[in-house]
């Protein structure tokens, strides 16, 4: 029963893309968003043509060789400077400078080093892991309890049969971790690598069908790179469950109530950046709004996307700013974007010392998305984004306020600024409730600025609805409500806003 | 057998012991009580050879000892078993270390499991095992290798009454059997007494052993419930409610 858990999971999650995929291919009716089926039928074919695994098999071999490489050097290098303070004392400011030198901009000395052929990409991905490999590893073998040194120790072991029966077996699961997370990032820069001089792998298979405006063959591409993360995911999970079988051992016992706990301490710490994530399909939307008078490219997409992922990444990398975590891979265009925005997001943690207008200026902050899109894209904003904007910061607000009836006793007890404290939690759930009616009142606005379709008001009465249901969900009195299933309300508002959009612009005049 | 002369230990700025003596002969058992931090542990990391003494010296039949001695082992606080090892990887890992035969070491992890009751557990790890029982891995880890001399580091203090009293009748046996030389630091007045056929109580900061109770009477039928344990107890309990 256990083991079958996870792909009941993989297999909803895929359901959910795909249905998502088909409403949005057709609510852009345009070959560059073709239908999930097409795509399944495509990459069916494709499947049935060795040219595809070949290209496949040499995208998994650069990225296979380029994990075990990373792994075979700096696993032993990361148990060394865990176990020796001295040699780490020596090391770690080389470690602490390279890290967060994005590696990506080395392509081009890769390159002009290592030549055209597969090395050059494998060193380039290597570089990138290893440092994730080293740093994981060092900190685990660090946090080793010197107890288990002395255990040893007092039988009579050696160093060696201290990296052999403590050392070692205690990296182990660090080192998985570290690859596995870095699995995403291996296919990213392969992407990168692949996409540049080559005429090789599935990175110059969709940037191939790119040039010749295949779409369909790009999804296909797509496909096969997200299918190659998913193997070599499912293939690390497993390989950890198999060699480091002692922490999964509790799993039957504890790790029920244990994983409640945690989830809802991470959860509650998270919720403040998880609010970035609302910003993507408005900033989105800000881009169809541009599409009315300026051409905007897949590339453009890309980097946007890039962009509010980064800059998500980024806000996260400042709460961890002591490790060092911002792994800067962003292009000049995506700082561009992101670091205004992380200015502000940076500054609102200071706006609660010192008013109650907090839940406003991160609703502004994060409301900045679009308008920054737009002048990416088109220079001076217009009026309609100005209101896309005023639509995100007023949703934002409302339900920041909602969640901050949370923390009304925790605020009010250090002298923190928010409405709920200031004014009560019942007042602040009538402020919420007035919020979000501007936000309706925005989002109907927006039809006559921008010269949407009449479909438009579909969507508009849907969000109005969710708003509907997301307040009555809560009460005043009982605050528990306030939980995941709200979150999900809030993130499916802001992709309906999304659909709206793209759906008014396309009915639209 | 075990000798310690006029024994201190410093760190930079910091006394931990000061001016320790006492001998020990072979088959003897010896309890060590005292508050927290007043190095009662130390002594025993010092006797394992795991830490050096800053002046004084100690010695293991006329020798000193400066490292991890073969006839010792060493129970540490909180077991010290390692998570990633299996109840009988844990076991066999000191006759591992030594180069014992494989088929002798599992021959005689399992003998030793099975005299400590625990052999249904040997292929679990030990976060799955209750506290008693992670006590009695630690203990067959121990004995594993035939040591001559034991050293416990408050070996019971997070064991409920029942599984401590059972355990230090456990060790009672094994100590009696084997004419084992015991160390047992505690807390624990009682287990001290139990254990313990002298008694060092220990104070202060830099810690000094401020008395040497002989225990005689120890190895009598029943001891724990006869009078003479009380009367021990109580003069120990004296002893620490003045410090």
């Amino acid at each position: 029963m256990k083991q079958k858990i996870p792909f009941i999971n993989i297999f909803v999650s895929l359901s959910v893309i795909f249905v998502l995929w088909k409403i949005a291919s057709a609510a852009a009716a345009s070959a560059i968003l073709p239908s999930p089926e097409d795509v399944l039928i495509a990459f069916i074919a494709e499947a049935q043509k060795s040219i595809f695994w070949t290209h496949f098999g040499i995208s998994a071999w650069r990225v296979c060789a380029s994990i075990f490489l990373s792994w075979i050097i700096a696993f032993p290098l990361g148990t060394i400077l865990g176990y020796s303070p001295f040699l780490d004392r020596i090391f770690s400011p080389v470690v602490y400078m390279a890290y967060p030198v994005p590696k990506m901009v080395l392509l081009p000395v890769v390159v002009l080093l290592f030549g055209l052929g597969d090395l050059s990409k494998i060193i380039l991905i290597t570089l990138i892991l290893f440092f994730q490999i080293l740093v994981a590893v060092r900190d685990g073998v660090r946090s080793v309890s010197p107890k288990y040194y002395d255990s040893v120790r007092s039988m009579g072991g050696s160093v060696s049969d201290i990296f052999r029966h403590v050392v070692i077996p205690a990296a182990l699961p660090h080192s998985f971790t570290a690859v596995r997370i870095s699995t995403g990032t291996a296919i990213s820069v392969l992407f990168f690598a692949e996409s540049f001089a080559t005429s090789s792998g599935l990175g110059y298979l969709i940037m191939d069908a790119w040039a010749r405006a295949d779409y369909i063959m790009i999804f296909v591409g797509i496909t096969g790179m997200s299918l190659m993360g998913l193997a070599l995911f499912i293939i690390f999970s497993l390989l950890e469950k198999k060699l480091c079988s002692w922490n999964y051992t509790m799993e039957n016992e504890k790790s029920h109530e244990r994983g409640l706990i945690g989830k809802t301490v991470t959860y509650s710490k998270m919720i403040k950046l998880s609010h970035t994530i609302f910003a993507l399909p408005f900033a989105m939307s800000g881009l169809v709004l541009a599409l009315k008078e300026h051409t905007v490219t897949l590339q453009m997409v890309l980097w946007i996307i890039i962009a509010m992922i980064g800059a998500r990444s980024a806000a996260m990398g400042f709460n961890r700013i002591a490790d060092a975590d911002i792994d800067a891979e962003n292009s000049e265009i995506c700082l561009l974007l992101s670091f205004p925005l992380l200015l502000f997001l940076f500054f609102y943690s200071y706006t609660k010392r010192f008013t109650w207008l907090a839940h406003i200026y991160l609703g502004f902050a994060i409301g900045l998305a679009p308008v920054a899109v737009w002048i990416a894209i088109a220079g001076v904003p217009e009026l309609s984004v100005i209101i896309l904007s005023l639509i995100l910061m007023t949703h934002i607000a409302g339900f920041d306020i909602l969640y901050s009836c949370q923390d009304v006793d925790f605020d009010k007890e250090k002298n923190l600024f928010s409405i709920p404290a200031r004014f009560g939690v019942k007042k602040a759930f009538f402020i919420s409730a007035l919020l979000h009616i501007i936000t309706v009142a925005l989002i109907i606005a927006l039809y006559f600025t921008a010269g949407f379709g009449v479909y438009y008001f579909i969507f508009t009465a849907v969000i109005a609805v969710l708003y509907v249901i997301e307040h009555k969900i809560v009460n005043p009195d009982d605050i528990s409500n306030i939980n995941i299933a709200f979150f999900h309300i809030n993130s499916i508002i802001s992709v309906t806003v999304f659909f709206a959009v793209l759906t008014g612009y396309l009915t639209g005049k | 057998m075990i000798e310690i002369r006029s024994v201190s230990r410093r760190y930079p700025g910091a006394e931990i012991l000061k001016d320790i003596s006492f001998k020990l002969e072979k088959g003897e058992s010896l309890s060590i009580i005292g508050p927290s931090g007043c190095g009662k542990t130390t002594i025993l990391y010092m006797i394992a050879g795991l830490i050096p003494a800053s002046s004084g010296i100690i010695s293991l039949n006329g020798r000193e000892i400066k490292e991890p001695h073969s006839q010792t082992a060493f129970i540490l606080q909180d077991y010290g078993l390692l998570p990633w090892k299996t109840v009988i990887e844990n076991v066999s890992l000191g006759m591992k270390i030594k180069k014992y035969p494989r088929e002798k070491a599992s021959a005689v992890s399992e003998r030793i499991l099975k005299d400590l009751g625990i052999y249904s557990h040997k292929d679990k790890y030990p976060a799955t095992l209750s506290g008693g029982e992670k006590q009695r891995v630690a203990i067959a880890r121990a004995l594993s290798t035939e040591p001559e001399i034991l050293l416990m580091d408050e070996p019971f203090s997070s064991l409920d009454t029942l599984t401590r009293e059972k355990l230090q009748q456990t060790i009672y046996e094994i100590h009696e059997k084997r004419s084992l030389t015991l160390i047992t630091v505690t807390h624990s007045i009682e287990e001290a007494v139990f254990l313990g056929d002298t008694i060092l109580v220990m104070n202060g900061k830099p810690g000094r052993v401020i008395s040497t109770v002989s225990n005689s009477s120890r190895r009598k039928k029943d001891f724990r419930n006869s009078k003479e344990f009380y009367s021990i107890c109580s003069t120990i309990r004296e002893m620490i409610g003045n410090i």
